[in-house]
């Protein structure tokens, strides 16, 4: 893979300058990944030295509604790939509005994920109480630290894309925040499972 | 054409150039300075320490009546437990991971592998000031209300909850692992990246030097099992500030102090493969360019990392062996560990075959390095009773579990950390360190080293616990004091002996002019010793062509062909009959 010169096409260094931050994505989530297996380990033996799941005497959280939520994030998710697939087209429009729709999906999702918190809590079930409770709070407001930082990604990348600053050969950014948004879905999967069907 | 890696123009400004600069060589010396103060820092705990087991409950002299005032001087236990939280987490996340890593990996992967800087320079600088953000966390924590953190190194609750540890301290030491942590993350991406894709022409994989290799992989690592370690304390920040019960179990909640020791140990067990990867490289590179004759079996030796770094990611388990493990998994974590002696013993036979018979050249980095060895034989083979677990359930918790890690981790990694900064420091400030200094300092901290932590294998091996405030209250251990008192005689050489260096050091740095021969005063092939000292902003005029692995030494053919005995890495040289397999 070395080549005996010093210098390459413009085409050539764009490619080798793309791959490595697209490498060092694979990195960054790989390495979140880790973070969260963590918290999925700790969930699993929290789980087996309870004696009942859902614990006797705490509110049990609801399935419906956390269900529809996940598919506004997978939605959300396949929007950004339809966005892609017409900014390779070289559909402008078409890729803002693909944008502007997975963003406000994203909004969405974490406008019904604080509404579940204040329902849940005003319903009687808290931080501290359970672990149920607990985890619940905790895996969720951790991962919508990481939707909100997506969405703040989607929202420029937007704009961006407005402004036209994407072409069908460069559109770094769209890749990467691409990369890290489903990687905030994909983790939100076994998070659901865990928390709402287990 | 353009070029890959342009020629930035080097900063003017005295902020952008070494503050907030982009460079990743300045970065490596903002992370040695950062690295050498809280060295000291940590040092001077131990000597704390140290005090208190020789002489339990008197007084410390100097220091004693400024730091324990109510106490009239003397070490109080809540301020022992202090102490020794302290000095570990300090030295292992404050001051053996910035030397290491921080430093070694900014300063030697690019100049290595021949790339300009690191692949994100602005990333790079935004790892320092998150390290100095955590450093400052530290410093924090020393001094708020109801006191520092004092829960151990190893923060297992119920100990680090607000049960045992109510203060701010031990939240913000917390904090401060969990923001060192993602300093180290962000370094880590760094460099894989940059290996992976800066690598000059030429520069395979298998040309690299080994200080990169240990240094790649302990960034794999680190990118996999900090943030293990980051979920185990957001789960204990949970604990502390939001009455989740996670890890406290009895009457208050019915959570897992264990679970937080998988956790811990999931990350532990590759951290300290992490703090050694570097070490072992460096030394590996070390002990072949003064012994003037290639590293032997260098694709063993790599491999053997390769090996041992997968295998630290299965073993974690032997730290837990006393914490009610079914017997079947605590066999299969004692198989696994004892199974990495295997690829370690590779790579200890290639140090040693490496230096058989060689035209060995007795410099000061070269001295550091055969201690290396030294004290590595003795921290690794002392291991072995440790993973194994019947002689593990007499020893858990020992004094003995204190002098191998620390023969390990201190000793080794102290060792390396000097002997490349001996090595590279002509590199790097452009002037020769003093070397009958630099012997007298290897000297000394080697006969220290050597008489603390001996004293502390045999004092564990005797049976005196670790943590003991005051050991003498067990009559079993009584007659140790003794030993104890000689032991901590040993430290306080070796504290003193590093004063030899602080001169040394900082005589060099801020004195005037530049020496001769000083491009390449080792006579070495890598590629940070074919551009001037220092180097020029951009490290390289031209990205420079590799031909040769990193260890050309002593080649007959070079030898008559050029007059010298070795080849740098960039030049070119064609052998009668291709050897470097």
């Amino acid at each position: 893979m070395t080549s005996l010169t010093n210098t390459v096409s413009p085409v050539q260094a764009m490619m080798i300058r793309s791959s490595s931050a697209m490498i060092g994505m694979v990195a960054f989530i790989a390495s979140w990944a880790m973070l969260f297996g963590g918290l999925f380990f700790a969930f699993g033996l929290l789980r087996l030295g309870s004696e009942a799941w859902p614990p006797v005497n705490v509110i049990n959280l609801p399935i419906a509604l956390p269900a529809i939520n996940t598919g506004i994030l997978l939605s959300s998710s396949v929007l950004l790939m339809v966005a892609m697939h017409y900014l390779r087209k070289g559909n402008e429009r078409a890729t803002v509005h693909a944008l502007l729709i997975a963003t406000i999906l994203g909004i969405m999702f974490v406008v019904t994920q604080a509404w579940l918190w204040n329902e849940m809590s005003g319903l009687g079930l808290n931080l501290s109480d359970s672990h149920y409770g607990g985890l619940f709070y905790m895996f969720t407001v951790i991962h919508v630290i990481h939707v909100v930082v997506g969405i703040g990604g989607l929202l420029a990348l937007t704009i961006n894309a407005y402004r036209g600053r994407y072409t069908q050969e460069s559109h770094l950014p769209v890749r990467l925040w691409s990369m890290y948004w489903h990687f905030v879905g994909v983790v939100w999967i076994p998070m659901f499972v865990l928390l709402f069907l287990s | 054409m353009s070029e890959l890696q342009p020629i930035h123009a080097a900063p003017t400004s005295f902020i952008k150039k070494h503050i907030f600069s982009t460079d990743h060589k300045v970065i490596a010396k903002q992370f040695l300075w950062a690295g050498l103060l809280f060295l000291a820092l940590g040092g001077f705990l131990a000597m704390l320490i140290r005090w208190q087991w020789a002489f339990p409950g008197e007084a410390v002299p100097f220091v004693g009546q400024g730091m324990f005032p109510s106490s009239d001087g003397s070490i109080t236990p809540s301020g022992y437990t202090k102490l020794f939280t302290n000095h570990g987490l300090i030295m292992i996340f404050f001051a053996i991971t910035p030397l290491l890593i921080g430093f070694f990996g900014n300063l030697l992967i690019p100049l290595q592998i021949g790339a300009r800087d690191m692949a994100f320079p602005r990333l790079n600088m935004a790892s320092f000031w998150v390290f100095v953000l955590s450093q400052l966390l530290v410093l924090a924590s020393l001094v708020v209300p109801l006191g520092a953190a004092a829960a151990g190194w190893t923060t297992y609750p119920p100990l680090s909850t607000n049960i045992a540890t109510p203060g701010l301290g031990q939240t913000l030491m917390v904090m401060a692992l969990f923001v060192v942590g993602i300093s180290t993350i962000m370094g880590a991406i760094n460099y894989i990246v940059t290996i992976i894709g800066f690598r000059a022409p030429g520069m395979g994989y298998f040309k690299m030097p080994l200080s990169i290799w240990g240094l790649w992989l302990a960034s794999i690592l680190n990118l996999l099992f900090v943030p293990v370690l980051g979920s185990a304390g957001l789960l204990l920040l949970f604990d502390r500030l939001f009455d989740t019960q996670f890890f406290i179990a009895g009457a208050s909640g019915n959570g897992d102090p264990i679970l937080f020791q998988h956790l811990f140990w999931l990350f532990g067990h590759p951290e300290v493969y992490i703090l050694i990867l570097p070490a072992w490289g460096v030394i590996a590179d070390f002990l072949s360019f003064f012994s003037r004759k290639p590293s032997y079996f260098y694709k063993g030796s790599v491999w053997a990392l390769v090996t041992i770094s997968i295998l630290s990611a299965l073993v974690y388990g032997h730290h837990m062996f006393v914490a009610g493990m079914s017997p079947m998994l605590g066999k299969s974590f004692m198989l696994l560990t004892l199974a990495i002696s295997i690829p370690a013993e590779l790579l200890f036979l290639n140090w040693l075959h490496t230096i058989w018979k060689g035209s060995i050249r007795l410099t000061v980095p070269m001295l550091f390095s055969l201690g290396f060895v030294f004290v590595f034989a003795l921290g690794g083979l002392t291991g072995i009773h440790l993973g194994t677990i019947s002689t593990d359930l007499y020893l858990h918790d020992t004094m003995f579990v204190v002098g191998h890690f620390h023969f390990t981790l201190a000793a080794a990694t102290f060792l390396a950390v000097f002997a490349g900064i001996y090595f590279w420091f002509p590199k790097m400030f452009g002037r020769h360190m003093n070397q009958r200094l630099g012997k007298i300092h290897f000297w000394t901290s080697f006969i220290g080293i050597n008489g603390v932590f001996t004293g502390q294998l045999i004092v564990g091996y005797a049976g005196q616990h670790r943590r003991l405030y005051d050991p003498y209250e067990y009559t079993f251990i009584k007659h140790l004091q003794p030993l104890n008192e000689w032991t901590t005689y040993f430290a306080f050489f070796l504290g003193v002996s590093s004063l030899v260096f602080v001169v040394n050091f900082f005589w060099n740095v801020f004195r005037r002019g530049h020496d001769e021969n000083i491009d390449n005063p080792w006579e070495v092939g890598t590629l940070e010793w074919t551009v001037p000292s220092p180097p020029h902003h951009h490290n390289f005029d031209t990205i420079p062509t590799v031909f040769h692995g990193p260890h050309e030494y002593s080649n007959p053919e070079v030898k008559k062909a050029l007059g010298k005995d070795w080849l740098a890495q960039t030049e070119k040289f064609s052998f009668s009959k291709q050897d470097d397999s």
